[in-house]
């Protein structure tokens, strides 16, 4: 009897929360933006393959100097790439195979790394041997999905199958800060830009996103209107709204200071799910790639869709523009 | 699809001595599942990928070589409809024995024919391994298929090769593809959803159906008009869109819907200017060429200087000033010539502090407070005493956010107030304008105003020595102190006192030597196209850091050498002369006094100091802080001093030697 009492409770809780959030909202996004000229053309293409991996590309990042990449491959190989010539530079042999996490650190000194040996690993580049400088930042009791680089060289914040994210401190080791509050597998993770550096935002398999204050380690808000796992989460350039992917085969856009979901970008004919996000400079176009092959280019404000881009053979497991917004890596599963 | 007349368009396609029946160019192929299946407006793209997605799962396979299955929208691609026989749904999985089979009958046609790709032989050797002992049976199997079908006639048998090769470019993918039925297109719906799409979808089909039958009225009339203008079909649907938009009566309401807002207003200026400027973009790319020239000078990387998208880049939002080092430079120097450079080092300190190393926290923390928020600190920072007692409560807990507030606070100051004047002044206007110059390869412009300018001469070694850069510090507080009104003064002012260093010495003036001076690297650089002198990597020892030296790069001569008025330098070099005699006697100045050790600076009440109200008496702190009250030297209109001056007259851009 308590058990549903409270669980009568929360569905009434949530309906009066939905009610006071409708009556804040005043305008639609959609609506407000008709004034704004749509997109004619997108006009990309591809300029370059990197081809190398001998298996499914499962994560990239690019770096801050625009122009290298590293990429983990089921293979157990990590490369690091010159975008520019398609040279690769560093090539690290994993312990293990699937590593599904990796980073750039901002100065381009190091990659962090890790996957399913639950642990985070992070290699100097400068090193003639990276393998053999390999220095252990954090582990988790479950498998790492996604980490990243908290502004500088010394902090790595990690996502993780356990349902947490920790902030770790890399030169001893140690975490700094620990965030719990999902209630399934952590899969995606992405810092707010704005200078600060005090939010970040994750999402995951409880089909929620959580937004977090690193300074209290608490959750601040919470937005789960998707249907499905989330797959993939990024904040928008302003650092007031993020959006997110999801097998539910849309994206959504949620914005911080309203606490909604502003914008949902779907189509009818767009059936598989979305696997990976992120945002040109301006944030006016929204890169999703999809299980069926595909990447779709949304238009961000009008919630249209302007571009299919092809040039992929297989499903597109992680995308990301470049720092400076020229160019656009997405890794398909294969020999990318 | 395959309906004589209501599907696809077949075409014969000659391929060397026999012509292969029944194919189907990309673009017809495309175009029905187009017309059929989608409305939306970018139907053509769905419809290829529809298409796509067909020849993936085996139902159509290309005619061309190679192992790409992407269906091309293109009439010369040709594609053929794969027989029922084997499509997936019908023949199910096959094994590898069937594989045996098929690789041994090509491995004796390929001696006739055409190859045996690479990746069917180590195939064929791993599975002669694998099924070893009923290898008999399949190179029997093989050869009596072989033999029957040479009994049939050559159209059939090369159709049927055809359609075998594709079906086992289904199901076993070359090297690099992904084996569709191995690894299905994952959708992760629960049944809730699959029955509401369904739903949803019964009743959108009666409305499509319906808006397909307006669309073909409309191409029709479309296809007339075109026929009479000629511009082409497209245009004129365009307009029909645009016009059902304008006669919509929207209204903009965007209260709370702040999203709206700022993502308007964010994209609207750089949105927009992402479309119209995507063709400038275009060429300024380094994706488009293949040298690493190219990349570089369009990067801004390295030797080369800025483009002009970085720069605007800096307009839109002071994050990305700070983002990006190079803006941060100059908004440095900026700060330095307004006196205010303490708030921007305050904010890069407490960065650092925050994302550093924890081992380094308490002593970073500590040389944080002596540096900026003790009193009479060398560089104090200006901020209320409420924001002072929570630092000092955050410094008790020891934690990565003590500085939060006051970091907010200094922040908020520099964006509202720093952040504005800089994106007025007379430096950034250059900037903008001396990379769209390099951008559009006008070096002569920028070039012989920088033989002119003091460029060159400034090499920043460490030396200096006191007394001959105080002298320059007289004539430049002399100057700064007779001009006022806006803001920009201080840039014109600078010049000035590059030349008169030309002039009075070539030694470096630079006091603080390490860090800064690394960031001032001007050395041997003959050519001024580009304008970063700092490129040659950052100061290891930031500024702050190097406590006891009141003048840290706090001096506007520092900063002189930016080329903030390159074409004008010349002219105010003439005006200069005419300075100097103004002021030849105020040695005084509290830099210097500062600089001795920080003795008795009350004597020194400078004009702009008893103006400057609220802050402390002691000169160098007075001139320091500046920014937050407002009050700079220059700005004081109240200040009878302010003669007037060719400087003063003019509050814009306008000035006589311009």
């Amino acid at each position: 009897m308590e058990e549903q009492d409270l669980t009568g409770e929360i569905e009434t809780l949530k309906k009066k929360l939905a009610e006071e959030q409708g009556k804040l909202s005043d305008a639609d996004l959609i609506l407000s933006c008709q004034k704004i000229e749509p997109i004619t053309q997108v006009n990309i293409k591809v300029r370059k393959v990197l081809k190398g991996h001998q298996g499914k590309v499962l994560c990239m990042s690019w770096s801050q100097d625009k122009r290298h990449l590293v990429s983990t491959s089921h293979d157990g190989k990590l490369l690091v790439w010159d975008a520019f010539t398609t040279n690769k530079e560093h090539a690290i042999s994993m312990a293990t195979t699937w590593v599904m996490a990796c980073a750039y650190s901002p100065s381009g000194q190091f990659v962090a790394c890790g996957g399913l040996d639950n642990k985070c690993s992070i290699y100097p580049l400068l090193e003639e041997e990276p393998v053999t400088k390999k220095r252990l930042v954090g582990t988790h009791t479950s498998y790492l999905a996604c980490c990243q680089f908290n502004t500088s060289d010394h902090q790595v914040l990690t996502g993780s199958g356990d349902s947490t994210c920790v902030l770790w401190d890399v030169e001893s080791g140690q975490m700094i800060q620990s965030f719990h509050g999902h209630a399934g597998d952590v899969q995606a993770l992405d810092l707010s830009p704005s200078e600060s550096g005090r939010v970040f935002v994750s999402a995951g398999c409880d089909r929620a996103a959580n937004v977090w204050d690193m300074r209290s380690g608490q959750c601040v808000q919470l937005f789960d209107s998707h249907e499905s796992d989330v797959n993939s989460v990024r904040f928008y350039p302003s650092g007031d709204a993020f959006v997110t992917g999801s097998d539910d085969a849309s994206c959504r856009l949620f914005d911080l200071r309203t606490d909604r979901e502003v914008a949902v970008y779907k189509k009818e004919s767009v059936l598989f799910g979305c696997n990976a996000v992120d945002f040109s400079l301006s944030g006016r176009l929204l890169f999703a790639g999809y299980s069926d092959y595909v990447l779709n280019v949304w238009d961000v404000l009008k919630a249209k869709r302007v571009a299919m881009l092809y040039g992929h053979e297989n499903r597109v497991s992680c995308l990301r523009v470049v720092p400076d917004g020229t160019a656009l890596a997405g890794f398909k599963d294969s020999a990318a | 699809m395959q309906h004589p007349d209501t599907g696809v368009t077949f075409k014969a396609q000659k391929a060397f001595l026999s012509t292969v029946p029944a194919a189907v160019s990309g673009s017809d192929l495309i175009g029905w599942i187009r017309d059929r299946l989608t409305t939306a407006g970018d139907a053509t793209e769905e419809a290829a990928h529809i298409a796509h997605l067909l020849a993936v799962y085996g139902y159509v396979y290309p005619l061309a070589e190679g192992h790409s299955l992407l269906v091309k929208d293109d009439s010369t691609s040709l594609y053929r409809f794969q027989a029922p026989y084997f499509w997936l749904s019908v023949s199910g999985r096959p094994d590898n024995v069937d594989y045996a089979i098929y690789l041994t009958k090509r491995m004796i046609r390929s001696k006739q024919k055409s190859g045996f790709e690479e990746y069917e032989k180590t195939a064929l050797t791993r599975l002669q391994k694998l099924l070893a002992d009923r290898w008999q049976f399949i190179a029997l199997q093989a050869e009596e298929e072989l033999k029957l079908a040479r009994e049939r006639k050559k159209n059939d048998r090369m159709v049927l090769e055809m359609q075998e090769r594709a079906y086992w470019r289904v199901h076993r993918p070359p090297p690099g593809y992904m084996n569709p039925v191995d690894h299905p297109l994952q959708r992760h719906f629960n049944d809730v959803q699959m029955q509401r799409r369904m739903a949803r979808g019964r009743e959108q089909q009666q409305q499509q159906h319906d808006q397909h039958m307006q669309k073909r009225r409309e191409k029709q009339l479309q296809q007339q008009e075109a026929a009479l203008q000629s511009t082409g079909a497209h245009c004129t649907s365009n307009n029909i869109a645009t016009a059902i938009h304008k006669s919509m009566d929207i209204i903009a309401a965007v209260a709370a819907a702040a999203a709206a807002s700022s993502a308007a207003a964010a994209t609207g200026t750089s949105g927009s200017e992402d479309q119209t400027g995507t063709p400038a973009v275009q060429a300024g790319s380094p994706w488009l060429q293949d040298d690493q020239a190219a990349f570089h000078s369009c990067q801004g990387t390295g030797e080369s200087g800025l483009t002009p998208r970085q720069v605007k880049l800096w307009g839109t939002s002071f994050d990305f000033l700070l983002r990006d080092p190079a803006g941060r430079e100059y908004f440095r120097h900026f700060l330095t010539r307004e006196f205010s450079s303490e708030n921007l080092r305050f904010w890069l300190a407490v960065q650092d502090y925050k994302f550093g190393p924890v081992s380094q926290l308490h002593a970073r923390m500590e040389s944080i407070f002596a540096e900026f928020l003790a009193s009479g600190a060398p560089s104090e920072i200006n901020i209320d005493s409420r924001t002072m007692t929570a630092t000092q409560r955050g410094m008790q807990e020891a934690g990565r956010f003590s500085f939060e507030e006051a970091q907010e606070h200094i922040y908020m100051l520099m964006k509202k107030d720093s952040y504005q004047r800089f994106l007025r002044s007379e430096d950034y206007k250059c900037l903008l304008q001396a990379s769209a110059d390099k951008h559009g390869q006008q070096l002569a412009k920028t070039k012989k105003a920088a033989a002119a300018h003091a460029f060159s001469f400034v090499k920043r070694q460490q030396a200096g020595g006191g007394g001959s850069s105080s002298k320059n510090r007289t004539e430049t507080v002399s100057s700064t102190e007779t001009s006022s009104s806006n803001g920009n003064r201080p840039m014109r002012s600078n010049p000035v006192v590059v030349v008169q260093m030309q002039q009075q010495q070539q030694a470096s003036i630079l006091k603080n030597g390490g860090g800064a001076s690394t960031s001032y690297n001007y050395a041997d650089r003959g050519t001024i196209d580009e304008v970063t002198p700092w490129e040659a990597g950052d100061n290891q020892v930031t500024p702050w850091e190097t406590a006891g030296n009141p003048e840290n790069p706090v001096t506007p001569w520092e900063t002189a050498a930016i080329p903030s008025n390159p074409s004008s330098s010349k002219l105010q070099h003439e005006n200069l002369m005419q300075k100097q005699e103004l002021q030849p006697d105020d040695n005084v100045t509290p830099w210097e006094s500062a600089a001795v050790a920080s003795n008795a600076p009350e004597n020194l009440v400078t004009p702009w100091e008893s103006a400057a109200a609220g802050s402390s008496s002691a000169a160098f702190q007075a001139v320091v802080t500046a920014p937050d009250n407002q009050v700079t030297p220059w700005e004081t209109a109240d200040n009878p001093e302010n003669a007037v001056t060719p400087w003063e007259k003019s509050e814009n851009a306008v000035t006589p030697w311009e």
